[in-house]
């Protein structure tokens, strides 16, 4: 699963701590979904866009195809 | 001693599993030790009580560790505890294989079976530090 964290993240100047305090998750939390090592469970990813105020399918996309 | 990145709640409990993990370690070596220069007969009751012992911080440490996993919301943390809990229990169990084999051939002696338990909960928390680590 590919996603756009990065890009939206520095758009905003977050740092990943910064992110991981909007989430209430750790910043190796935050590493991990940005580098593609660990895919957020639902409640997180809509939280996501919640937080950057995009639809999930903006923020992820399936590189399977 | 641990990273500066987890939470209060995160860093309490990992202390409170080193704690516990110590206190198995100490309490196996110290029964085991006691039992070895004394003839079993001759301890009674106290063999009971010396069996328990080691086990009572091991039991602690489920405990601990099922309630972590309960309150823990972070759910990357969450999915590395898992997985380091799971490589603790492969490496226990390559350790029984080798061990079991290299008894049956060399005819050395049994190791204390509490070993096993130190050998899991080291090895699981060794895996989780360099899960975190390799996340930093």
């Amino acid at each position: 699963m590919k996603n756009r964290l990065r890009v939206l993240r520095a758009e905003r100047n977050w740092s990943q701590a910064d992110l991981a305090d909007h989430l209430e998750v750790s910043r190796q939390s935050v590493n991990a979904i940005e580098t593609g090592k660990f895919d957020p469970s639902l409640p997180l990813a809509f939280k996501l866009a919640r937080l950057f105020k995009s639809p999930i399918e903006s923020i992820f996309t399936d590189d399977t195809n | 001693m641990f990273n500066k990145n987890l939470s209060r709640f995160q860093r309490r409990s990992l202390q409170l599993f080193s704690s516990s993990i110590l206190l198995t370690a100490v309490l196996t070596f110290f029964t085991h030790d006691h039992f070895g220069h004394r003839h079993s007969s001759n301890l009674g009751p106290v063999a009971w009580l010396l069996a328990l012992l080691p086990a009572l911080p091991f039991l602690g440490t489920i405990i601990l560790c099922l309630r972590y996993l309960r309150s823990e919301k972070d759910e990357f943390i969450r999915a590395q505890v898992l997985l380091a809990l799971l490589q603790g229990s492969f490496l226990t169990l390559g350790f029984t294989v080798v061990y079991a084999f290299l008894q049956n051939s060399l005819q050395i002696p049994d190791a204390p079976a509490m070993i096993y338990v130190d050998i899991f909960l080291i090895a699981s928390m060794f895996a989780l530090r360099f899960h975190l680590r390799s996340n930093q």
